[in-house]
This record gives C-alpha cells, sequence and structure tokens, in this order.
C-alpha cells in the first residue's frame, strides 16, 4: 500500500516512528502503527511466555503487549517504558519500548534487506533497513511481533538454536 | 497520533453486498408470512409483504443484471399479484409453490454471494407451476369455486396432513373477495399496508455495536475515576453523580441493542415441521409461543442449530405414527409445542411433544449395547438420569436410521451447543406421554456474572455458572477436614473427597510454590478460601487468596499466548482494574481433575479407565484396590460402635445409617464353599479399630470394612478374564510393583437381599421426594 501510493504519487520517501530499546534504535512503519502511548500500565499473564510484558487495556479492549526487550534477548528495563500500538492481522497487540522517538522520512532508495550477518535472533524481526546518513535504521516487521506469530515460532529460545546447529 | 483508515468508496460489489443483505432479509421476512400464510390464508397483510419481498428483489435484480434471477423473481411476483388482489386464492398448493420459489430465490443469492455470478439451475418445473396455478385459477374462476377446496380454507388450519391430500393434485379454490381488498387492482404502491414494524427499525453493523459496547465499557472506566476524583467540590460531584447514572443507561440500552426476539430463529421452523412430517408420514401440528422473548444475538445464533436437532428428534423419535397414536387412544396429529419465556436473567427454551416418550429401561439397555456403560452403571441411574442418556455422544434410540435423524448425533450436539452458550439442556419424559427438551440460557453472552478473587496480588474471574460453592476454613477447620492421599489433597466435603488444587501452583503465581503444598502455605496463613468448582462433570475445589464478590464483566476477547488455554478473557472491574477470565474446564486440566464417576449420568466422559486413581486397601489377608471416586472418605470406627441388625451390620451416623460390608467376606464370596468365610469383622477385638471406606452409588451409601489402609495408586486398570468362571465378565486388575491386585467397583457389587430392600425402600424415598420437588419448582417457573 505504502509503496504504492509513494510511486503514485511520486514520493520518495517512507514515513517511519523510530523507537529506542536499549542501546539500540529501530522503526515501526507508520502503516502500522494505531497510536503510542506514554505510559503503560501492564497486568502480568500468567503461564505466558517471556516476552510477554503482559496485558494492556486500551480504548475499552485488552491488548497482549509483547516485550521487544525479552524479544531482543536483552533484561526487562529498569525505568518506565512506552508502548505502540500496532495493527496486526488479527487486531491490535502493543509493543513495550523503553522509548519513542520521532516520525522520521526516509528515502525509499535506502531500503534494503536484513543483510544475512546479522544475529538470527535480529534477523527474524526485522524486515529490512534504511541506510541513513549516521548508521543504519532496521525497520521491525509487524507481522513478526504480533503474539501469534510469536506463539509459533519464537517459543523458546534454547531450542530454535538447537535446531540451527543441526 | 491517531491514524485515521478512511472506508472506501461504494462500488458496484458494495451495492450488490447491500442488495443481497436487503433480499435475503426480505426473503426471511417472506418465510415468516408464509408460515403465518398457512394458519389464515385470506389475511391481506400477509400477501402484500410478500409480495414487496419479491416485488423488491425483482425490482433491484434488473438494475444489477442477474437474469435468472429477475426471470423467477418476475414469475413469482404475477402469481403473487393475482394473490394479493384477491383473484387467486391461497390454498396449500399455492403454498407449496411459494416455498419451492423462496428456495430458488435464496439458493441464487447465495450462489450470487460466493461467487458474484449467478449459479446454473434449472427454472422451468418451478416457472411451469407458477403459471399452471395462475391458469387454473382462471380457469376456474369461470366455471365457479370448488366445494371442498373451501371447505378447506374455511377450516382456517393448515397442517401436514392437509398439505398431503392437497399436493397430490393441484386443487384450485376460491374464496368471496373480501371488501377491503376488492379495490385494490392497480399496483402495489395505492394498497399499501401502513409501515410495518421492519420499516421502523435501523440495521446496524454488528462491529459498530460492539464498538459503541467497548466505548460505553471505556467510558463506564472514566466514570469510575471522576466520581474517585470529585469527592471535594460538590458541584462536580453532582455532575460525577449525572454521569454516573447516565453511563449506566447507555450501556444498558446498548446491550439491548443486540437482544432480539426468538422470532427470528422460530420463523424457520413451521416449515421445517411441515417437511419433517411429511417425510416420517407423520401428522404434526405446531405451536409457537413466546415469540416476543428477547436473547442476545450471538446467544440466538448459537441455538438455531440446537433446536433443528431437538425438533428433528422429537418429529423423528417422539411423535407416533398417525395409526399409531389413534390406537393409543391420542389424536391422530402429535402436538409439537416450541415455548420461548424469560425466566430473570435466564431464557428457557422448550421443545415439547405429545409423543411415545421415552422409556428409560431401553435408554439403559441401548446405554449398554452401545458400550457405553457397564450394566451395572446403568442399573444404577435413576429414571431421569437414563433419560438424559440421549445426551451422551454415540447415543441413538431408534433401531432404524432414518433420513432425518438416527445417526446417532444430534443430541449431544444439543448438548455441547447450549453448554458453549453458557446454558443447560435436560430431557424429561412420561412413557406414553410425550417428552420435553428443556433448554436454559442465559440472555445474553455479553455480560458474564462472576466471582472476582485475589490470587497472589492480581484478580481473577471464574464464571458464575462454574462456581458451585464458596468455603472459607479457619486453621482448625482445615486439620479436620483435609484429607491426604498421597501427593494429593483432599478436601471433605459433606463427606466426600473433593479433589483440591492452588490457583497459585496452577498459574504458577509464585516460583517457589508447588501445587501440592498448597494447603500447607495456606494454614500458615490461618485462613483458607475455597472455590468448589464444576466444569464438565469435574468437580474440584481451588484454593485462592481471597474472594472479592461477584460483579457482572463485559468479557474481552484475549489473544491466547499460554500453553493450556486457562483464560477465555479479560474483563475491566469496577473499579477499572483488569482480571483475567478463568476457563474453568482448562484449569481442571491443569489440575488434573478427572471425571466425577458418580455423576456417570450427567456426563458423557465415561472413558474412566485411563490412569484412575485408586486407594490401595487390604481386605484380610488379600488386596484390593477402589477407585477413589467412588470413596468418599474414610472412617476409623472402634468395633463396639458398630450394630448388628438382624444380620447387617450398621454403623449409626449423624443422619443416617450406614450399612457395612465385610471387606473380606466381598473378596470371598464367589468361593464360599472353597474357602471359609473369613471375617475382618469378627477378626477384631472390640476395642479395637476398623476402617471404614464410605462409598457412593449415585445415591447410595455404604461403608466398606477394610483390615489395613495402604495409600493412593495411580494406574491403569488391565482386564483379566476369569478362566474358573468364564461366564462371568472380566476382572479388573491392577499391578502394583510385582503385586497384582484386584480392582473392586462399588458400582459393581451385588448386595445381599436384606440390601436390596432397603435400598429399593430408599430410593423410592428418594424418587418421590424428587418429584414432588420438581413439581414444587414447577409451580414456580409456570
Amino acid at each position: 500500500m505504502t509503496m504504492l501510493r509513494n510511486v503514485s504519487e511520486g514520493v520518495t520517501h517512507d514515513d517511519v516512528c523510530s523507537i529506542h530499546v536499549g542501546n539500540e534504535r529501530f522503526a515501526v512503519r507508520l502503516t502500522d502503527v494505531f497510536e503510542v502511548t506514554a505510559s503503560v500500565e501492564l497486568r502480568a499473564c500468567p503461564l505466558s511466555p517471556p516476552h510477554i510484558a503482559g496485558l494492556m487495556q486500551y480504548r475499552g479492549e485488552v491488548l497482549t503487549t509483547v516485550c521487544l526487550r525479552t524479544l531482543l534477548g536483552m533484561q526487562r528495563g529498569p525505568g518506565p517504558a512506552s508502548s505502540v500500538v500496532m495493527i496486526g492481522s488479527r487486531g491490535l497487540f502493543a509493543l513495550l519500548v523503553d522509548e519513542i522517538g520521532e516520525v522520521l522520512p526516509v528515502a525509499i532508495s535506502s531500503y534494503e534487506p536484513v543483510p544475512a550477518t546479522v544475529e538470527t535472533r535480529c534477523q527474524e524481526l526485522l524486515s529490512g533497513t534504511y541506510k541513513l546518513e549516521h548508521g543504519l535504521l532496521p525497520v521491525l516487521d509487524a507481522k513478526r511481533l504480533e503474539p501469534s506469530a510469536l506463539r509459533s515460532q519464537h517459543a523458546p529460545a534454547h531450542s530454535r538454536e538447537a535446531n540451527i546447529k543441526q | 497520533m491517531l491514524l485515521d483508515h478512511s472506508p472506501d468508496i461504494p462500488n458496484m460489489e458494495d451495492l450488490t453486498r447491500e442488495f443481497l443483505l436487503e433480499s435475503h432479509e426480505g426473503l426471511d421476512r417472506m418465510e415468516r408470512c408464509l408460515a403465518e400464510l398457512a394458519e389464515a390464508p385470506a389475511n391481506p397483510e400477509l400477501l402484500r409483504e410478500i409480495f414487496r419481498a419479491v416485488h423488491t428483489i425483482k425490482g433491484t435484480t434488473g438494475f444489477l443484471g442477474f437474469q435468472r434471477l429477475e426471470r423467477v423473481a418476475h414469475a413469482g411476483e404475477n402469481l403473487l399479484a393475482g394473490l394479493r388482489d384477491g383473484d387467486l386464492v391461497v390454498n396449500a398448493a399455492c403454498i407449496d409453490v411459494l416455498l419451492l420459489l423462496l428456495d430458488t430465490l435464496r439458493s441464487i443469492l447465495r450462489g450470487i454471494e460466493q461467487t458474484g455470478a449467478e449459479p446454473e439451475g434449472a427454472d422451468a418445473p418451478l416457472l411451469a407451476q407458477l403459471e399452471a396455478l395462475q391458469s387454473l385459477e382462471e380457469a376456474s374462476q369461470k366455471n365457479g369455486a370448488s366445494g371442498n377446496a373451501a371447505a378447506f380454507v374455511k377450516e382456517g388450519r393448515y397442517d401436514g396432513a392437509a398439505a398431503m391430500a392437497t399436493t397430490a393434485g393441484i386443487v384450485p379454490a376460491a374464496i368471496p373477495k373480501s371488501k377491503e381488498n376488492s379495490g385494490g387492482h392497480t399496483g402495489i404502491e395505492e394498497g399499501e399496508a401502513p409501515a410495518s414494524v421492519v420499516d421502523a427499525t435501523v440495521r446496524v453493523d454488528v462491529d459498530v455495536l460492539q464498538r459503541l459496547m467497548n466505548l460505553a465499557g471505556e467510558l463506564v472506566l472514566t466514570r469510575n475515576q471522576i466520581v474517585a476524583a470529585a469527592t471535594e467540590d460538590q458541584r462536580i460531584g453532582m455532575l460525577a453523580q449525572r454521569l454516573d447514572r447516565v453511563t449506566g443507561d447507555m450501556r444498558d440500552a446498548i446491550m439491548r441493542v443486540r437482544m432480539q426476539p426468538v422470532e427470528q430463529v422460530f420463523a424457520r421452523f413451521p416449515r421445517l415441521v411441515r417437511e419433517l412430517a411429511r417425510q416420517c408420514g407423520k401428522q404434526v401440528r405446531l405451536e409457537m409461543e413466546g415469540q416476543q422473548t428477547r436473547l442476545d444475538r450471538s446467544v440466538l445464533e448459537l441455538m438455531r442449530d440446537p433446536l433443528l436437532h431437538a425438533i428433528r428428534n422429537s418429529i423423528d423419535h417422539g411423535i407416533e405414527a398417525p395409526e399409531m397414536r389413534t390406537a393409543n387412544g391420542k389424536p391422530a396429529e402429535g402436538n409439537l409445542r416450541l415455548r420461548a419465556a424469560s425466566a430473570g436473567d435466564h431464557v428457557i427454551l422448550e421443545i415439547i411433544d405429545d409423543g411415545g416418550g421415552i422409556f428409560p429401561e431401553r435408554l439403559r439397555q441401548r446405554a449398554v449395547e452401545r458400550g457405553l456403560i457397564s450394566s451395572e452403571q446403568a442399573a444404577a441411574l435413576s429414571d431421569s438420569e437414563a433419560c438424559n442418556l440421549v445426551f451422551v455422544p454415540g447415543f441413538s434410540t431408534a433401531s432404524q436410521v432414518t433420513n432425518v435423524s438416527g445417526r446417532g448425533i444430534g443430541l449431544d450436539v444439543v448438548r455441547k451447543n447450549v453448554e458453549h452458550a453458557g446454558g443447560s439442556v435436560e430431557m424429561h419424559s412420561v412413557p406414553g406421554q410425550g417428552t420435553t427438551i428443556r433448554m436454559r440460557l442465559p440472555l445474553t453472552l455479553a455480560i458474564l456474572p462472576a466471582l472476582v478473587v485475589c490470587c497472589a496480588g492480581q484478580r481473577f474471574a471464574l464464571p458464575q455458572t462454574a462456581v458451585v460453592e464458596l468455603h472459607c476454613l479457619r486453621a482448625a477447620e482445615q486439620m479436620a477436614s483435609i484429607e491426604v492421599l498421597g501427593a494429593a489433597r483432599f478436601y471433605r466435603l459433606r463427606n466426600r473427597l473433593l479433589p483440591l488444587a492452588t490457583l497459585r501452583g496452577l498459574l504458577r503465581l509464585s516460583s517457589d510454590d508447588n501445587p501440592s503444598q498448597g494447603p500447607q502455605q495456606a494454614s500458615m496463613q490461618g485462613e483458607w478460601n475455597l472455590v468448589v468448582l464444576s466444569a464438565e462433570g469435574r468437580r474440584f475445589g481451588l484454593c485462592v487468596d481471597a474472594f472479592e464478590g461477584t460483579e457482572e464483566l463485559v468479557a474481552k476477547p484475549l489473544e491466547r499466548v499460554t500453553e493450556v488455554p486457562v483464560f477465555s478473557g479479560a474483563a475491566q472491574l469496577a473499579d477499572g482494574d483488569l482480571a483475567l477470565i478463568l476457563d474453568v474446564s482448562a484449569l481442571a486440566d491443569l489440575a488434573g481433575v478427572a471425571v466425577d464417576r458418580t455423576a456417570v449420568a450427567s456426563e458423557t466422559d465415561t472413558a474412566v479407565s485411563l490412569g484412575e486413581n485408586f486407594l490401595h486397601v487390604s481386605l484380610g489377608d488379600t488386596s484390593a484396590a477402589i477407585p477413589i471416586a467412588c470413596v468418599e472418605h474414610v472412617l476409623s470406627v472402634r468395633k463396639a460402635e458398630i450394630q448388628s441388625m438382624d444380620g447387617t451390620l450398621v454403623l449409626p451416623m449423624d443422619d443416617e445409617m450406614l450399612p457395612l460390608l465385610d471387606g473380606a467376606q466381598l473378596s470371598h464370596n464367589r468361593d464360599a464353599d472353597a474357602f471359609p468365610a473369613a471375617s475382618i469383622f469378627s477378626g477384631v477385638s472390640r476395642a479395637e479399630a476398623l476402617h471404614v471406606l464410605v462409598c457412593s452409588q449415585t445415591e447410595r451409601r455404604m461403608g466398606l470394612m477394610v483390615s489395613a489402609v495402604h495409600g493412593m495408586v495411580q494406574a491403569e486398570p488391565a482386564k483379566l478374564q476369569n478362566l474358573s468362571y468364564p461366564e462371568e465378565s472380566a476382572q479388573s486388575i491392577l499391578r502394583l510393583g510385582e503385586q497384582l491386585v484386584r480392582v473392586i467397583d462399588p458400582l459393581t457389587w451385588q448386595l445381599p437381599a436384606t440390601y436390596s430392600e432397603t435400598w429399593t425402600v430408599f430410593d423410592n424415598y428418594l424418587q418421590n421426594h424428587w418429584n414432588s420437588q420438581q413439581q414444587s419448582v414447577g409451580e414456580i417457573t409456570g
């Protein structure tokens, strides 16, 4: 959709929103974002896998919240977190991040698929990366961040690594 | 930053969709009217309504270019115009053709819905029939009215028998034109009826409703916060109160929008009944009551199939063939009643027939033949329990598989669907007089009455339908009422053992917790809160930190993230906090609770042989295993407490006399000649203690004297054919290490004659008691 619109209108830039986790910076496409919320009140969900940060009330709905830090193999953050309400294929879900940056226009021409050398755990979550003047801006793939997609694919990290070794 | 996703502009597809929606609605209306028309053939209102439905389809379809649809609708319209204007007269044949027209239109619409284009099909026979009716009518008008048919119309009742008689040949009929109708020749617009109810309604997308509902929920939360924050300023306080009221009313009003009259589902049944009756060669009159009773849309949708199955069942199995009915002194025409009625926050749906009823004996026999239960289990069932065997999967009483039903599917699906909708279903029958299937349904699925409990600082909701009772135990009581068998703990509830689980343990709410340690931890806290839960026939006790009270929740769907689907959703509590709604059946799975065997009659699960829990006991010199589900509890009594009455040993208890069986005699009773009758009872001195297992057989209780209780074992019993007594059924044997242990099932005990008599008296008492209770309940609800 985005690509089509941009091409047809002769636009050369994508709109993305940058987010921060630990020392790393990622981007999510604005078309995948429903809303960003600053403070998050989370309720734990017992028996859920570690990458599920909990449940969040959002506009009369209850959203499953995915912790990006855990997905990337980091410790849960110490400070208050923000969340991005994402548009998933089965409805909304939330992504818990450290900080939400800004909306950036990035040149479509600078986009490129994920380099194969990127760490597997990270690679699975990315759709590609933009090459900016100062470093890269990797783009998170909303489809792979969905709780339902993570359930089947991201289950226990160690068993996955074992599979890779084989 | 809220992104707006604007809707697409309307296009041809949208128009078609709109047309389909409208046409389906029109046809539904037509069906309802046709059903009524059968009762009142001369009603001009109904004819106008039907005409309008077909006319609208014809009008729109020309614009959209569906030619087949247009052709069929046009032919139908011609006939209907004649009927509406009183040129033709409604008779059974006419209704049959109109129903065929309805079916054809529907199937074409369905085709368009699926493929976007009209499906192929031969309409020539229908068109010919439509025309034939018209021309016949014209001819008959020239020749004068036919007396017979007019008489039929005057009778004013339309039924299966008449349908069979009249469809054999198309009978032209005439009726004097009614006054109001005689002038209406000019066109639809002129003779139009005053706006019907349908015109006063607005169609709303269910998603929009859902969204409204969510917004209302959000508003309730905001209201709560404002009410809490507004206590200082008086003016704001007043405003907050008003907001409070308005918000509550709004939520109720939106809830009500979702309610729809059961009529919407009932409307299809007159026709269904007619056709089924014809297929089965029976005469059935359908009566419907309480069609305006309202139910939530989603519940109503879920009831469509169960009702259908139940009606099929009543016509096929319930109502007898006409000859048989007359032979039994009943009218040849069977009566089938569909009743809907509100009862507080529930709706009762009943399907009542005056057919042959159910013979409990036949059901027992059939259940045994099908291997669903053992003959001993069957014998232990009360008549009303036996009646409800029909809901067990794989059960069918019709000896022949018919087109309509009798493949052993159906009624189990009914129960499944009804329970899925949060309701319950039961069957009552009087042999020879008829059968009633009664469904009890919640008004809505949108509101869930729930018990809110607290555990490890988090709150959880348990659906009220699964909650049986609550117990708050102090330390002293706990010591007395908690039994420990191996790693498992049981609560002695009214002398029955209830398996226990802790919510902390099941949900791993604190890492140092282990499910089996729950009670000990709880006892340290000095107070123990226990919820007795029941789901799919499994009863167990769940320990929680605290009860918070009951609340009506609006359940929100939840993405499933856990291995076991233990949360069915989440809901906002009145104070705005979030509570996870627990799925009681999944909790039972998690806790490893097996089906309560004593409740086998009401339960589908008869496969109890998998990894059952047994109590390992000694009976004199042999040992035996007893299914734990049969054992209510273990007593230690002094021999002096046991009394003998006419050779029967009895243990006086608080409220009853418990008859006792000697375990040693039980294990040798068959070989009484070969072995001297050992006795545990006579083997102990008066001051010594005996172990008595209090066992239950549905309503019966008895004590089994054993010499020692070794503990609980979990094993899968194996079958062993008894070689010396090949005529006997295979015995169940457990292997415990090196030792083979016989399984004794209290349900199969052969009681001495004196016991049986006692039981008969007792049973009769229970039965009478039950009946009188049922009666008084019936009077209240009726």
